[in-house]
C-alpha cells in the first residue's frame, strides 16, 4: 500500500459523506443569525438596565422608612420595652429582631405577614439557589464539559448538532446528561476537541461555549 | 431535474442525460479536476471523458440517490489517471502535497508493498470516517475527496486556517492508527 493507493481508496468513500460535505454554508443564514444576536443582546440589556431601575426603585423607601425609625438601634438590638411582648403587626411597627437593613426593609410601607412571606420566599429561593449550585454542565463522550460563560459567536454547524438525553440536578454522570434543562431539548455541536457549544435559550437563540473538564 | 429522473433517462438510453447532468453539476466536477490537473483545457476534457463512463456505467448501475458522487468518482479517477501516466515527471503542485500528506497516515515503512483489497481499504475508510465528528469529516472530504485547498475549506466552512489544519493533521495521524488496526500495516 502507497499513499496512492490511499488516494484512490478514498475515492470510494461512503456518498452520504461526498454529499454532506458539499453541502454549501449559507451566508445569508449567517447575517440573520448574527442580526438575532444583536437583537437578543439588546433585549437583555434593557431586562438588566430595567431590573436595575426597579431594584432601586425598590430600596430607596427602605432606606427612608429606616431614617424615620427611632428605635433602631446601632447594632439593631430591640429596644427597652418591646422585648418579650408580642409584636404589633400594624402598618409602621416594625419586627426590629434582625439587623438594621434587613428590619427596614420588612418595615418598608407592607404589612409584616406579607413581610414575612416574602423574607419565607426569598429563603427558600436561597436554598433553591444552593441545592442547585451546580454550573450548567453537559456530559459528552466521556467527558464533562462546563459553561464558560462566553457567547458563541460563529457558524452554527445545524448539521452537526445533538441532543441532551436526561436531566440531573447535580453533576452530570452518563452521556448526554446535563443539569440545567428539565425538559432536556437542548441541543449543542462539537466544536473541537475540548469545547462544544451549547444552545441554552432556544427561544432567544443563545449560544454558549462549555469546556471540556 | 432530480437525480433519479437522470439516473431514468441514461437508463432509458436517452442522450439528454449527459447535458442534464452537465448543467446539474458540470462546474464542480470540473473544479475536482481542476483541482488536481490546475489546466482548464485537460479538466474539461476529463469531464467529457467522465460522462461517457457514466453512459457506459449506467446501467447496469442506477445511482439515483448519490449520481454525484458516482460521476465525481470518476472524474476524480480519470484526473489522477491523466496526471500519472501523462504527466509523471511534473505533477502538479496540489498533488504532491496531497500524496506528501497521504504519506503521513500510512502505517510502518512506505517503501515497501504490500497486498490489500481496495475495496476493503475503502471500508475501513469509512469505518474511520464514522469514527469521527461531521465537522472533521467534512474537512476530511473536502481535502482529500474534492481535492480542495486548506484556504478553500477555511472559506466553506468559515473556519480558521489553523483550526483546519490542526484537524486534518490530527485525523491523518488518527486514520494511520485506524489502518494499522485495520490490518493495513507493512
Amino acid at each position: 500500500m502507497n499513499e496512492h493507493d490511499l488516494l484512490d481508496a478514498i475515492g470510494g468513500i461512503n456518498p452520504k459523506y461526498i454529499k454532506n460535505a458539499d453541502k454549501a454554508v449559507s451566508k445569508n443564514s449567517k447575517i440573520a443569525r448574527f442580526r438575532s444576536y444583536y437583537l437578543a443582546a439588546a433585549g437583555l440589556l434593557l431586562l438588566v438596565v430595567a431590573g436595575i431601575v426597579i431594584r432601586n426603585n425598590h430600596v430607596a423607601p427602605a432606606y427612608e422608612s429606616m431614617d424615620e425609625t427611632e428605635e433602631v438601634t446601632i447594632d439593631g438590638a430591640i429596644p427597652e420595652g418591646i422585648e418579650g411582648e408580642v409584636p404589633d403587626v400594624s402598618e409602621g411597627s416594625p419586627m426590629l429582631t434582625e439587623g438594621t437593613t434587613k428590619a427596614s426593609e420588612e418595615t418598608d410601607g407592607i404589612e409584616v405577614t406579607e413581610g414575612s412571606e416574602e423574607v419565607a420566599t426569598e429563603e427558600s429561593l436561597a436554598t433553591e439557589s444552593a441545592d442547585s449550585d451546580y454550573p450548567a454542565m453537559v456530559m459528552y463522550d466521556g467527558a464533562v464539559y462546563k459553561d464558560s460563560g462566553e457567547e458563541f459567536i460563529g457558524e452554527i454547524l445545524e448539521n452537526g448538532l445533538l441532543q441532551v438525553s436526561s436531566y440531573t440536578d447535580g453533576e452530570p454522570s452518563e452521556n448526554g446528561q446535563q443539569n440545567f434543562d428539565r425538559s432536556s431539548e437542548t441541543k449543542f455541536f462539537v466544536l473541537n476537541d475540548d469545547a462544544i457549544v451549547v444552545r441554552i435559550d432556544p427561544n432567544e437563540g443563545i449560544w454558549r461555549i462549555f469546556l471540556k473538564q | 431535474m432530480d437525480d433519479s429522473q437522470i439516473v431514468e433517462l441514461y437508463l432509458s438510453r436517452d442522450e439528454s442525460a449527459i447535458t442534464q447532468t452537465s448543467q446539474k453539476y458540470g462546474t464542480k466536477l470540473k473544479r475536482i479536476a481542476q483541482n488536481v490537473l490546475s489546466d482548464a483545457e485537460t479538466s474539461k476534457e476529463c469531464e467529457n471523458d467522465a460522462y461517457l463512463q457514466t453512459w457506459n456505467l449506467i446501467p447496469p448501475n442506477e445511482p439515483r440517490t448519490y449520481l454525484f458522487s458516482f460521476v465525481g468518482k470518476i472524474v476524480r479517477h480519470l484526473a489522477i489517471d491523466r496526471l500519472r501516466h501523462e504527466n509523471r515527471q511534473k505533477r502538479s503542485a496540489m498533488y504532491c502535497e496531497l500524496t506528501d500528506e497521504m504519506q503521513e497516515c500510512i502505517p510502518g515503512s512506505v517503501d515497501v508493498s504490500q497486498e490489500f483489497d481496495a475495496k476493503e481499504l475503502s471500508e475501513c475508510i469509512n469505518r474511520f470516517l464514522d469514527s469521527c465528528s461531521e465537522e472533521q469529516r467534512n474537512i476530511f472530504v473536502r481535502r482529500y475527496w474534492y481535492f480542495d485547498s486548506v484556504t478553500e475549506i477555511c472559506a466553506k466552512y468559515s473556519l480558521p486556517q489553523s483550526k483546519v489544519k490542526t484537524t486534518l493533521f490530527r485525523m491523518r495521524e488518527k486514520l494511520k492508527k485506524h489502518l494499522a488496526d485495520g490490518g493495513f500495516t507493512v
